[in-house]
């Protein structure tokens, strides 16, 4: 005669203590879930630091037109002034103001990587939960696929296609994003892989749940958080890639970036300081702040990196 | 009466969580003399693992002993340096657990596990070891222990790796065994042989043995005496004859009587209403007041006011219930 | 037993309910293992056939390995056998088109052993009691909402518990929902596989009072699977017992369980822990533990354990055939 289920210890003891008190109360104890996790993400310095360094990131690109209203292509001054109450951060050798260049060099960063963080989540969550569901030629078809994209070398691929078809923000953000997904496919394939062999998916099936059903209202809900994290370290590789080909001079000549201000300014390194370090220090804020984050998340949602999130 | 060869007294173990203090082990004393079997049962979250575990030394943080004491043969174990609880652990109290696969070195050999806990426990040379660790498998009832010797955990089946298991607790010749759900993850008729040999070793060996367990009929099987534990303490302490046919304690009642084999068949089981409380912020006065039926029936109201102690109505039968006051 | 005979008869007089003929899932064994050989495969099932009567329990028993899952699984077609029929209500649920098999999902149903692990740890309870009515487009949000709570209050949870997610309920309540999920669609067979070995004993038997009154209340047929033969013979009209893929044994609950016709069932009985510490024991311990399904014993699968096996048992397989009135058993100790 059992007095109690066979997997019970001293871990089911911890479980059961930490959701005790507010068992049975909806809502409220959800609530108070919610902000136990959040108490949990800002007990981590490294993810406060990254979601600071990320506000402030967003902030600049978004209060664009509000911090530096004129044109970044625009003459301000004379050429080579050093930092000053008027022009805070100099001017270049062209007289542009070097602070509307980074305010406005923000933009376009933050649109490089967000849309091809984007694009990485979006394509590898499909390719890699229909290869997880659907399993057998299916599976071994897109996972050949994801290989294929994986042994692309993004940076020299971003190089031809910028010789080929010229300097563009679409063709590159195009290139990089069709790169960046094999990672997000093969975490959401494994998570799929786990999540649909769950009891709750073959009971919603034995509810008279389609496979299609089952996968957008258990599987992917349930495998998502830890592909968002993922995609979310997307971020800061596409803004250095972009701020790299703008150096070499492969950047969109018609929109302002960082890495053309690099570009721009490695002829006058001793002549004016200011024209390198300002922008180079916005990317190393950026792309620090968006990988800090990005690895917190990850800590926070992935299983097989710590002790895992809340979805178990 | 010889001195007892396990005497626990007033101990409490907490666990310090975020949610608050969990009081997994909240007040047990018992004792144990050298050659007894007995069952320590309880639901799941009563204590009953986390007693064994403070009593192997093995509390870790967030779980802290925060009172009272262990003595073995003499020895003070709460509190002592790790220098003497690793002369006292491994070679004279030995444990085996509920996964025996998941508490074995995935990329050891059988024959070098034996060996390693020889190592601490005995001053045999290398080959000797290798002898006895053959032994020791032979013990076991493992047939053809030669071969088996060499053999990794993952080419044994669950039972076999719980008798690798309890080869290794031999070993140093343990005068206590603590057997946390040895049989829970096995098949019964592997239980069956696993409970066989658990006895017949410790009659062989005059081996101390507390068997943790959810399961009254692995109590009834080889157990002396029992311990029921319900949210961290002993409500009741007897002969396990006793506990099946004159239990005082109304949660054991609650638990005899609620097995499918003490009713006729589809006829509705007697149950024990609500459900095994969280030890934290556990009701004052007794922890089970709220789900008991004879506290309802006598219309007790000291039972949530003031907690009961442990009192003898019967020789050698101990019970914390102010029903027996 | 693969030639099993299709006429096994139930305790009751009617038709039956759910009718298993020669059930047999293999599982091929993907290369690369150890232990495999190729084109080996797992004979998870074997030519398993019994029925189930209206309002019946029908309690499947034996040892991890032996199958019983498999068999729960497959009578809802939530893993496709590899032969045999599946009957329900008269109906081919083998051959049934995807319509027919939402359909026919909505007469029966599963409750599962791990009660956490069948539910969506993301979506309310009440949202998962009431996404059966919504598949099957029985009724609309608000409407499946009010039902779900009231099948919710019916197995004894509360309207406000129905809006809590799974971590915040016990492993009984959970256990609950998993069963109120399984009653929405008024159901009339539902396979319970091991729905109580997960929860403490107090819970226990909370859950098999709740199964049990919900049986007399609607008439349920039970496909109890389960490893507590005391809990078995409490719960069933008739038990079947597995070893290694097939039913070697099935009979009337109580004579079952007094008169053991197969030594298998006979060293089964034996292993369970007394009753009481008094208890006689005159115990069958069996030699070895199961074997793997993948490479099982020629003639009958329990031979190489058997107490009592004689030369013909490692050569032939026994016939699962009608040894006494309602009572089947494969084993040449009956003939």
């Amino acid at each position: 005669m059992a007095l109690e289920g066979r997997a019970a210890g001293p871990v089911t003891l911890r479980e059961r203590a930490a959701s005790g008190p507010g068992r049975g109360r909806p809502g409220r104890s959800s609530a108070r879930a919610a902000r136990g996790s959040w108490r949990r993400f800002a007990s981590n310095p490294v993810a406060v630091v990254g979601l600071v360094l990320t506000v402030l990131f967003v902030l600049v690109a978004a209060l664009t037109s509000v911090i530096a209203p004129t044109d970044p292509f625009s003459f301000a001054g004379t050429p080579f002034e050093p930092p000053s109450a008027k022009h805070w951060l100099g001017t270049d050798d062209l007289g542009r103001d070097v602070l509307a260049g980074v305010v406005h060099g923000a933009r376009t960063s933050l649109l490089v990587g967000v849309a091809v963080a984007g694009a990485s989540l979006v394509i590898g969550t499909v390719v890699g939960g229909v290869a997880g569901f659907a399993g057998g030629k299916v599976d071994d078809l897109l996972m050949r696929l994801t290989e294929l994209s994986q042994v692309l070398p993004r940076f020299f691929l971003a190089l031809t296609v910028v010789a080929l078809f010229g300097p563009g923000l679409t063709n590159m953000v195009l290139v990089l994003a069709l790169t960046s997904w094999e990672l997000t496919a093969r975490v959401a394939r494994s998570g799929v892989l786990a999540v649909k062999e769950l009891e709750y998916v073959t009971a919603a099936e034995a509810l008279g749940s389609s496979p299609g059903r089952n996968l957008r209202t258990h599987v992917l809900p349930n495998t998502i958080a830890p592909v968002v994290a993922l995609a979310s370290l997307q971020v800061g590789g596409a803004i250095l890639i972009e701020a790299s080909l703008s150096f070499l001079g492969l950047g969109d000549p018609n929109v302002i970036s960082w890495g053309y201000m690099l570009n721009n300014a490695q002829s006058f390194v001793r002549r004016a300081w200011w024209m390198s370090v300002f922008p180079g220090l916005a990317i190393a804020v950026a792309v620090l702040g968006v990988n800090l984050l990005g690895d917190a998340l990850n800590d926070f949602w992935n299983p097989r990196s710590r002790s895992g999130g809340e979805s178990g | 009466m010889t001195e007892p060869l396990l005497t626990v007294e007033g101990l409490r173990t907490h666990f310090f969580v975020d949610a608050g203090v969990v009081k997994a082990v909240d007040g047990v004393s018992f004792e144990i003399r050298r050659g007894e079997v007995v069952g320590l049962v309880g639901e799941s979250g009563c204590g009953k693992t986390v007693t064994s575990l403070s009593i192997a030394g093995l509390i870790e943080p967030p779980a802290r002993i925060v009172e009272g004491s262990v003595r073995f043969d003499g020895t003070e174990l709460v509190g002592a340096p790790e220098r003497v609880l690793n002369s006292v652990r491994g070679p004279r109290i030995a444990m085996i657990f509920q996964q025996p696969r998941a508490s074995l070195d995935p990329v050891m050999s059988v024959g070098r596990q034996i060996g390693q806990a020889l190592k601490s426990g005995t001053a045999l040379d290398r080959s000797a070891r290798r002898r006895r660790a053959v032994e020791l498998l032979d013990r076991v009832g493992i047939s053809d222990p030669d071969r088996r010797v060499r053999e990794y955990p993952h080419q044994l089946s669950g039972g076999m790796a719980q008798r690798v298991m309890i080869a290794i607790a031999l070993a140093g010749e343990p005068d206590l065994l603590i057997a946390d759900e040895p049989t829970t993850a096995l098949d019964v008729t592997v239980q069956a042989q696993i409970l066989e040999l658990l006895q017949e070793l410790q009659t062989a060996n005059d081996m101390a043995v507390i068997l943790v367990t959810h399961d009254l009929g692995v109590v009834a099987e080889i157990a002396d005496r029992a311990a029921v534990m319900y949210a961290g303490r002993i409500v009741e302490e007897c002969s396990v004859s006793e506990l099946y046919d004159a239990p005082l304690h109304p949660y054991t009642v609650g638990l005899m009587e609620s097995r499918p084999a003490a009713s006729h068949s589809k006829s509705r089981l007697r149950v024990i209403p609500g459900s095994v409380p969280v030890p934290v912020d556990l009701p004052v006065g007794c922890s089970f007041a709220p789900r008991c039926d004879a506290r309802a029936a006598n219309n007790l109201t000291v039972c949530t006011e003031q907690a009961p102690q442990p009192v003898s109505p019967r020789d050698g039968h101990r019970v914390r219930c102010w029903l027996h006051e | 037993m693969s030639s099993a005979p299709a006429n096994e008869p139930t305790a009751t007089a009617e038709a039956a309910l759910l009718e298993v003929t020669d059930l047999v899932k293999h599982y091929r064994i993907r290369s690369g293992g150890a232990m495999s050989r190729p084109g080996g495969s797992l004979r998870a099932v074997d030519g398993v056939s019994f029925r189930v009567g209206a309002g019946e329990t029908l309690g499947l028993v034996g040892e991890s390995g032996g199958g019983k899952t498999t068999v729960g699984l497959s009578v809802l077609r939530l893993v496709q056998p590899s032969g045999g029929t599946v009957s329900f209500e008269g109906r081919d649920v083998l051959a049934a088109g995807r319509a027919e098999l939402k359909a026919l999902r909505r007469r029966m149903q599963i409750v599962f052993q791990d009660p956490i692990g069948a539910l969506d740890p993301r979506k309310s309870v009440g949202d998962s009691v009431a996404e059966g009515l919504r598949i099957q487009g029985l009724a609309p949000r608000a409407e499946a909402r009010r039902r779900a709570v009231e099948v919710l209050d019916r197995v004894g949870l509360t309207a406000a518990q129905a809006g809590s997610l799974p971590h915040e309920l016990s492993g009984g309540q959970l256990q609950r929902v998993g069963i109120a999920r399984a009653l929405v669609l008024d159901p009339r067979l539902v396979v319970c596989d091991e729905p109580v070995s997960a929860l403490d004993v107090s819970i226990q038997a909370q859950i098999i009072n709740l199964l049990l009154d919900l049986q007399a209340e609607r008439g349920l047929a039970y496909l109890f699977i389960a490893h507590d033969l005391a809990l078995v013979r409490h719960i069933s009209d008739r038990v079947a017992v597995m070893y290694l893929g097939r039913i070697v044994e099935s009979a009337p609950a109580g004579e079952l369980f007094d008169s053991p016709a197969h030594p298998y069932t006979r060293a089964l009985l034996s292993a369970v822990p007394a009753d009481h510490p008094a208890a006689a024991r005159q115990r069958i311990v069996l030699r070895g533990e199961i074997p793997s399904a993948s490479a099982p014993p020629t003639g009958c699968p329990f031979a190489p354990r058997c107490p009592d096996a004689m030369a013909r048992c490692s050569e032939q397989a026994p016939e699962f055939r009608e040894i006494a009135p309602g009572r089947w058993a494969a084993c040449f100790l009956n003939d």
